[in-house]
């Protein structure tokens, strides 16, 4: 007994719809698979991104606020911690290193960061791609995703808007000395300056207890740590590096619970946050379980249409002597190669969907979203496939008990 | 293998909730290798016949037995088997699957495989040949030459030829064949017509053609009429009169 041949036939002489039904359960797949994969890829980026930042201290307020405009440069209008607790960080025993993050301006687009020069190398943990750390007031380094070259001058504006709403500020003009390795986060898109520059511009000073007119002697200006100045400006953000675990958790719940400040472990943030998007992804998972359950129905509709033709076909091979198990192998052998092709070409295509998603998430958050199709995403489409193998037994029972007199007759 | 009805009788049940006797009492013995023609107006019970003297249909009484086979015994599998093994059949439209090359449609019946577990009755593969080229050879017995068309690119003729080779494959002792001309027109009718009853002849096989076709009719030995139920011989020529043998 071999239905094969007839097998053949059949999906041959049936092309267009054989090609319709592989082609709806390979979108079925490809739904599933691109959601997930892509789901999870978010979540790692979002993970590796914030990464570098083991502490963040900030005002009182939305922790989400913070993580969202400090990690991943989000604009957002943020309370100020007093300067007072930057200058206390500086000379704490538990802190490693530090660094403020002055947001506010920006230059065509990309957001200029007053920060520490430590934080530019992650202090010396990591290397610049070219060129060296600013030096000066008037000197920046440039995320890889900046479209300036070292060497380049430009302006800084102020507000967060492309095009800048704000007004440039005066004649200050920054001088681009180095440019970071890529860090697969928005900060690829970020200008890092001394925050006594930032401070200075706004007229707030420099931080250092030698104010003055230091515009024609912008080396003059001490950059980095400590602060000296009586009144340090205050920051939006502090990126601590606390020396041990232990020291993260001191440091963490003394300065959560004063009244001028709030501090965050990024990874607890997003945690909760994920919690919270929990409903969200639930709602995903739903969305793409009724889209598949559509296809499914889709499916199961063109079969049993198609059935109803093939009805007298199958009687003919019974008259001609097949036996009924050869009918039943045959329905449902068609459709098993159906779904075969369809799951592994869904899966191809979810690599495509999650690949292009990747692309657009990539683009708009600056995270390096890379989905890939996993072994769950496999299991998921074998499951698919395993549940419409079974399916098609269905029809081929039909097929197998149909009596031949009738359907002869059609 | 002689071909005895007895006593069979069939109705359906209709969508009105009342029954329709179709076949009523039928009685019949027809000889190894005879031409056996039935005739009768549209409704009247002609394809339910050929149906329940090919095991494809059990009558609700009577008995059907081919030589030592008693087709109304036997289950719904040995029935596809015996037909597998013995019969060969020819439909008004064809019935051929549009997806195989004639050659395919030919020799499909051969990948159906239950025939050669009949043990000593299987047929197909009692013979040592390959069943495409078996089919290929059939083939060019009914006239068909070019076997790589398209049964779809073929006219109504050629298509009953392919249909009547496939009839052949297993060389069966009984050809059943329902109006086989009825969808031809006139040339090619009497073409085919004639092709069948030659085809049968060579076999030494049983004919029964259910037709209208006053041609195809003359060639017959035997013609019945199916009426009202029961059927009746209308013409019964000395054996080798209709056509030659
Ligand atoms: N499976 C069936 N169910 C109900 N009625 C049937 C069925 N098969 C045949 N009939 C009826 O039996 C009668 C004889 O049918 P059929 O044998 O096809 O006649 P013929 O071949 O002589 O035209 C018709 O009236 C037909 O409607
Ligand atoms: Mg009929």
């Amino acid at each position: 007994m071999n239905p094969v041949p007839y097998v053949l036939s059949d999906l041959r002489s049936g092309r267009g719809t054989a090609a319709v039904v592989t082609l709806l359960i390979a979108l079925s797949v490809a739904i599933g698979i691109g959601v997930s994969a892509q789901e999870l890829a978010v979540r790692r980026a979002a993970n590796a991104a914030a990464d570098p930042f083991d502490l963040i201290v900030g005002a009182p307020g939305s922790q989400t606020q913070l993580l969202l405009s400090s990690v991943y440069l989000q604009p957002s209008a943020i309370g100020l911690v007093p300067g007072s607790v930057l200058q206390e960080l500086t000379e704490r025993a538990e802190v490693a290193s530090v660094s403020p993050l002055g947001f506010g301006d920006q230059y065509a687009g990309f957001p200029i960061v007053g920060v520490a020069p430590g934080f530019a190398t992650r202090n010396d943990r990591e290397r610049l791609a070219a060129g060296r750390v600013f030096a000066a007031i008037d000197e920046a380094v440039v995320g890889s995703r900046v479209r300036l070259d070292i060497g380049d001058e430009f302006t800084p504006v102020h507000g967060f808007l492309e095009g800048g709403i704000g007004s440039p500020h005066g004649e200050f003009t920054y001088r681009v000395v180095g440019r970071m390795a890529p860090r697969n986060s928005p900060w690829d898109a970020a200008i890092l300056v001394a925050i006594e520059s930032v401070w200075f511009i706004h007229g707030m000073g420099t931080g250092h207890a030698e104010d003055g007119s230091i515009f024609d002697h912008a080396d003059a200006v001490p950059i980095g740590p400590p602060w000296t100045a009586v009144e340090v400006p205050g920051v939006p953000a502090i990126v601590v590096e606390p020396v041990t675990i232990r020291d993260a958790y001191v440091l963490r719940s003394e300065l959560r619970n004063r009244p001028t400040t709030t501090a965050i472990f990024p990874a607890e943030v997003l945690f909760e946050l994920y919690a919270l998007l929990g409903d969200v992804s639930a709602i995903l998972a739903a969305f793409s379980l009724a889209t598949q359950l559509l296809v499914v129905i889709a499916v199961l509709v063109v079969v049993a249409l198609t059935q109803r033709h093939k009805r007298s076909s199958l009687a003919v091979l019974r008259a001609l002597g097949a036996p009924r198990g050869y009918v039943l192998l045959a329905v449902w052998l068609a459709v098993a190669v159906q779904v075969v092709a369809g799951v592994l070409l869904g899966v191809g295509l979810g690599q495509i969907v999650a690949w292009v998603l990747s692309r657009v998430a990539s683009d708009q958050t600056g995270l390096s979203i890379v989905a890939t199709v996993s072994v769950r995403e496999w299991r998921r489409a074998g499951l698919l496939g395993a549940a419409a193998l079974v399916l098609a037994v269905v029809p081929a029972v039909v097929s197998y008990r149909d009596q031949v007199a009738d359907a002869l007759r059609r | 293998m002689t071909l005895t009805a007895t006593d069979c009788s069939s109705s359906f049940r209709q969508p009105d909730g009342s029954t329709l006797t179709v076949l009523d009492d039928v009685n019949l013995e027809v000889e190894p290798g005879t031409r056996f023609g039935i005739s009768g107006p549209s409704g009247s019970g002609k394809t339910t016949l050929l149906y329940v003297l090919s095991g494809i249909l059990r009558p609700q009484r009577g008995v059907v037995r081919w030589g030592a086979d008693e087709l109304t015994r036997m289950g719904e599998a040995a029935r596809d088997r015996w037909r597998l093994a013995y019969a060969g059949f020819v439909f008004q439209d064809f019935l051929l699957f549009p997806g195989m090359s004639p050659i395919g449609n030919v020799a499909l019946p051969a990948s159906f495989g239950a025939a050669d577990r009949a043990g000593s009755r299987g047929r197909i593969h009692a013979q040592r040949e390959r069943p495409r080229d078996r089919a290929a050879a059939l083939l060019e017995r009914v006239g068909i030459t070019d076997r790589g068309r398209a049964v779809s690119s073929m006219s109504r003729g050629e298509r009953q030829r392919v249909a009547i080779a496939r009839a052949l494959l297993s060389r069966p002792a009984v050809i059943f064949a329902d109006e086989p001309t009825a969808s031809l027109d006139r040339s090619s009718a009497a073409d085919v017509g004639r092709l069948l009853v030659g085809v049968a002849n060579e076999a030494g096989a049983t004919l029964i053609v259910v037709t209208h076709d006053p041609d195809l009719l003359a060639q017959m030995d035997r013609v019945a009429a199916i009426e009202a139920g029961s059927l009746r011989d209308t013409v019964a020529r000395p054996t080798g009169e209709g056509a030659d043998r």
